[in-house]
């Protein structure tokens, strides 16, 4: 019993000194592989000026809160550009804490993204789910999801929508696996630039409303707001601004050609409120700094490696110290010195291969839910 | 006439760098005969079993075990007569607890390469733990023993290869005089059983009546 705790108290200490190297090593890799490829699947990117990084992160990851916003009217400039695919995105909102991407369908045929199974989002009011994110729900189709209230506190804030779900998408091994999608529309709906209520008319009564002239009817509180769009109150679903005026978190363009590109990219480098990004270039920059801190790390590994080495080492020696009767009798019964050296070495290198093994496997294991973490920390 | 198994001429052997050494002129002892090796500590009784056992090799003179002279061997042949023809009996035991009382048993031929387990060994482990009362615990673990079924244990490994000699190092050297007396007539019953020589160290004159010959090592050695 002694000797199996000795052993396994062994393996554990050098699991656990093998293991955060591993486990860091892989990670990284496999962070950095998955960002990169997001990175290079995505050409070219168009948002507001501000934090590059911040940009990048939002719309290839759909991580943080956009600060600030560009308009339909940007989005239909650089459209009318010709030189490519532009899809818009509109970011920033929730639903059982998925974010929720406002986009077009286009979004879908330019990152090759296929259904599962339903559609895509092509109403008001629909939602398709992420792989992960329809697993994780348990979700299917014709299920509905509520968006979540962006501040309990503010009474005037919007009532979160509730969304029906139209499809389930197949899985990216991207963050579009983590993502709800909605069209542009609903997400300014859900951001409360949109609404649908009672309709307003002549027959309205009277304690449900503010004003009434002959040009202009205006509403109070009581008017029932719809916190649902289905087929039979779709079409009191409206927008009280010009639709140019409406806001986009960022705008995706996937050029025709390499030089389509640089002309659209030269022709916004020094707009006054547009900045254009190649997200793969911000992605290195990124992972420069995450190798950065890897290296930080693997230093601090090395030094906590070594100084379990020699402990270990030291351990090994007092246990060969107590067992040098036990290499003394064996000598006597006829066992040579090399059989002798073999038998506790032998015990060392299983120590070290069982370890490495515990190791190798617990640092794969943690990949699965690491890199989710890693991007989560973006 | 009763025939020798060892036979010593003109021993002489000095330890490197000590002022200690240890001659002896002749010796002879007898098959199946019971021998103690006594005198004060450091005169060279474990001295004089180890160069009978072959871990250590003579300055000069010979040992004839069975007639071969063992300073011809070198230390690869001389390690294979210990195994093959010399028992331990440890003052100890040094039994292995990780091992299984039968995996003890049968330990000099799991350490050595050119010693297989046989069906004749395996029958032969069975017969000796039946000789000593423990053919029920041959799958238990060394600790959950007593300390006698360890000391018969014991015995009964250095019997496992049937060899010619066996060699107890003050296997009483630590019990009281009647456990001594006990551990050691066991130890006595045993070897005569298998026919093996017993060569015994032991500080314990009490026991001395118990062995047909006492060899004072003291007379062989000195210290300049």
């Amino acid at each position: 019993m002694f000797h199996k705790v000795k052993s396994a108290i062994q393996i554990a200490a050098l699991t656990l000194t093998f293991f955060l190297p591993f486990a860091t090593a892989i990670m990284v890799k496999h962070f950095s592989t998955s960002i990169t490829e997001r990175g290079k699947n995505t050409p070219l990117l168009f948002g507001p000026k501000g934090d590059r990084f911040d940009l990048t992160i939002s719309t290839l990851f759909f991580r943080g809160d956009p600060l600030s916003q560009l308009s339909m009217a940007d989005f239909q400039l650089l459209d009318e550009e010709k030189r490519g695919l532009a899809v818009p995105l509109s970011l920033g909102f929730t639903a059982r804490k998925f974010p929720v991407v406002g986009t077009t369908v286009d979004y879908f045929i330019a990152r090759n993204i296929v259904t599962k199974a339903g559609t895509v989002p092509l109403t008001l009011g629909d939602a398709v789910l992420g792989n992960e994110c329809a697993t994780t729900l348990n979700a299917q189709i014709g299920d509905h999801i509520l968006t979540d209230q962006v501040n309990l506190y503010d009474l005037s804030a919007n009532y979160p929508l509730k969304l029906k779900i139209v499809g389930i998408l197949g899985q990216t091994k991207s963050a579009d696996d983590n993502a709800i999608f909605t069209s542009m529309g609903t997400a300014w709906v859900i951001s409360g630039l949109g609404h649908g209520h009672e309709p307003l008319n002549e027959e309205t009564a009277n304690d449900k409303l503010l004003g009434k002239t002959k040009k202009q009817i205006t509403a109070n509180a009581s008017i029932e707001q719809f916190i649902e769009i289905n087929k039979t109150n779709i079409n009191e679903f409206h927008f009280h601004s010009d639709l140019a005026r409406l806001p986009v978190s960022s705008i995706i363009v996937f050029p025709k050609s390499p030089k389509d590109g640089t002309i659209l990219k030269a022709k916004y480098l020094k707009h006054q409120k547009i900045q254009p990004l190649e997200p793969n270039k911000v992605i290195d920059e990124l992972l420069d700094v995450v190798i950065r801190l890897k290296r930080l790390f693997d230093s601090s590994y090395a030094i906590t490696a070594l100084a379990s080495v020699l402990f270990l080492t030291t351990l090994i020696l007092l246990s060969l110290q107590t067992r040098k009767r036990e290499s003394k009798a064996l000598f006597l019964m006829g066992c040579s010195r090399g059989t002798i050296c073999m038998l506790f070495s032998a015990e060392i290198i299983i120590l070290c291969i069982f370890s490495t093994l515990f190791a190798l496997v617990g640092a794969y294991a943690l990949t699965f839910i690491g890199s989710d973490i890693l991007q989560l920390l973006l | 006439m009763t025939e020798s198994l060892i036979q010593i001429k003109n021993l002489k052997f000095r330890y490197d760098k000590s002022n200690f050494s240890l001659n002896v002129p002749e010796l002879s002892i007898n098959k199946q005969s019971r021998v103690a090796l006594i005198g004060k500590s450091g005169c060279g009784k474990t001295t004089l079993a180890h160069l009978i056992a072959g871990i250590l090799k003579p300055t000069e003179g010979s040992i004839l075990v069975s007639e071969k002279d063992l300073c011809s061997l070198n230390e690869s042949e001389r390690r294979e007569h210990r195994a093959l023809n010399v028992g331990f009996i440890f003052q100890e035991f040094e039994l292995l607890n990780y091992l299984r009382v039968k995996e003890n048993l049968l330990l000099p031929f799991m350490i050595n390469r050119k010693m297989e387990i046989t069906n004749e060994c395996q029958a032969r482990a069975h017969s000796l733990a039946e000789s000593i009362g423990i053919s029920d615990k041959l799958n238990q673990y060394p600790e959950q023993l007593s300390g006698g079924e360890r000391q018969r244990l014991a015995i009964a490994r250095a019997l496992i290869t049937d060899p010619a000699i066996v060699i107890a190092d003050e296997p009483t050297g630590n019990l009281d005089n009647e456990t001594a007396l006990t551990v050691m007539q066991e130890t006595l019953k045993q070897t005569t059983e298998t026919g093996a020589t017993l060569i015994t160290i032991t500080h314990d004159k009490t026991l001395l009546n118990l062995f047909e010959t006492t060899i004072n090592v003291g007379d062989f050695s000195k210290t300049d």
